[in-house]
Parts: structure tokens; C-alpha cells; sequence
């Protein structure tokens, strides 16, 4: 029995029908549910974006990692950023601050 | 329906007295505030009243430079000034009215109910001089 629309997107569920194609990463990944003999050209396919591949692009679209420290030095250019940029004093509080925020 | 007003964005910078948090900091927390919106920037004595203004004034749409006192009222602009002229004007701290205004060719002095009774330099009809009115009249309707 081929699964519904409900059962692929439930990967659980669908894992229990269905191989799906070992290429990782994209959201196109094409999930043919397992069928025994000869599969005709034609056969239904069924869109699925994998829970790995949603956790990956939240991970690509939100990095938890801590901005680099900057070392002294000179450089050259340009730097655009959006927000705010604060700078601390020796104490840790944040005492300087240039950009926007959303109140006076 | 009652609408609730926005928040008013604020862009510029701000840097905050020792200790204070200036991403939380209100105003006169702060020891300098420049407003890239209105371009206003404002310094803060350490009691938190204002102290030194310089750039565009909202409040009445005139320009320069505001000293102020150790209470935060305003002694002294340079500037435009919301009479129109371009000078220098002292302001009664007590009740922010004008004392003196010099605009370069004349000195204007008034009274404690604003009129103008003393002119001294470039006077209304051209000639130069000094001119002291009686108490009550405006230096001006003497040559009216």
C-alpha cells in the first residue's frame, strides 16, 4: 500500500514504507515508496522535506556561535552591519552605543 | 478606536555614565546623546540634566548651540533663534524668558514681562544710538 500525503510528510510514518534517496542537504529530496517488482516510469512520487533537512537550514539561518573576537590591529574598507553596535568598558557594561533601536 | 502611538526609533549613539547599562539607559543617565534623526546632540552633567546642546532644535524649530545650567535650564543660545534674528541670547534660567539678544549691530534688553526696553547700537530708523524706554513701552513703538 502506497502511503497518503499525511503518512510522507510524518517521517516516522513514512519511514516505515518508504526509502528515500541518501543525498542529504537539499529540500528536494524525492522519497519512492518501496514496491516489489519492476517500477514502471511514471510511478508516483511524493515531495518530501526531511526533519533532518528542516533542522539544517534552521541551524544554516540562526548559527549558535559566539561573534569572533577581534584582535587589534589596522584594517582597510568597509563594514556594513543592522542593529546596534555596543562596546564595553572594562567592567563588562556595555557603555557606548551606535545604530538603531527601536525606542528613544 | 483609540490607536496606541509607536514607539519613537531612536538612531544615533549613545554613551552611558560609569556603571549605568546604556542599552537601558534613560537620558540622563547618559554623559552624550547624538539623535541622527532630529541632529541633536546633547550632553548630560553628572546630575543627569542637560548641560550643552549643539545642532537642530526640535522644540522650536531653531539652531546653534544651548548652554544650560546646573538644573538643566537654558541660560544661553547662540544661533537662530525663535525670534527670527541670528545671535547670541541670554534666557532667564528661572522662567526661560528672554533677558538679552545681540544680533551683531544691536543689543536688545527685556524686562521681566518680555518687553524690549533697552536698544543699543543699530536702532529701528537707521540711526545709531542708545535708547532706554519708560517703564511699560516697547523700545520699537517709539519709533512707530
Amino acid at each position: 500500500m502506497a502511503p497518503n500525503d499525511a503518512q510522507a510528510n510524518v517521517p516516522s510514518a513514512a519511514l516505515a514504507y518508504m526509502a528515500f534517496n541518501a543525498v542529504y542537504g537539499n529540500y528536494n529530496l524525492v522519497v519512492t515508496p518501496a514496491t516489489p517488482g519492476k517500477v514502471d516510469l511514471g510511478f508516483a512520487t511524493v515531495s518530501y522535506v526531511s526533519l533532518e533537512g528542516v533542522l539544517t537550514a534552521q541551524a544554516a539561518s540562526n548559527p549558535a556561535v559566539s561573534p569572533v573576537n577581534v584582535l587589534s590591529g589596522v584594517n582597510v574598507g568597509q563594514q556594513a552591519t543592522g542593529g546596534t553596535t555596543t562596546q564595553q568598558d572594562s567592567t563588562g557594561t556595555a557603555r557606548t552605543l551606535t545604530g538603531f533601536t527601536p525606542t528613544q | 478606536m483609540t490607536q496606541t502611538p509607536q514607539a519613537q526609533p531612536f538612531y544615533g549613539r549613545k554613551i552611558s555614565k560609569t556603571g549605568v547599562n546604556v542599552n537601558t539607559a534613560t537620558d540622563n543617565q547618559l554623559v552624550l546623546k547624538e539623535d541622527f534623526n532630529t541632529g541633536t546632540t546633547t550632553y548630560y552633567g553628572t546630575n543627569g540634566a542637560l548641560v550643552l546642546q549643539l545642532g537642530l532644535f526640535a522644540d522650536d524649530s531653531t539652531y546653534g548651540q544651548r548652554v544650560y545650567d546646573n538644573n538643566g535650564n537654558l541660560v544661553i543660545q547662540f544661533g537662530l533663534l525663535s525670534n527670527g534674528g541670528y545671535g547670541i541670547a541670554y534666557f532667564n534660567p528661572s522662567n526661560g524668558l528672554l533677558i538679552s539678544f545681540n544680533d551683531g549691530a544691536t543689543e536688545y534688553k527685556y524686562n521681566a514681562d518680555g518687553i524690549n526696553y533697552s536698544q543699543n547700537g543699530l536702532l529701528p530708523d537707521g540711526s545709531y544710538g542708545e535708547v532706554i524706554a519708560k517703564p511699560g513701552v516697547n523700545v520699537a513703538d517709539l519709533f512707530s
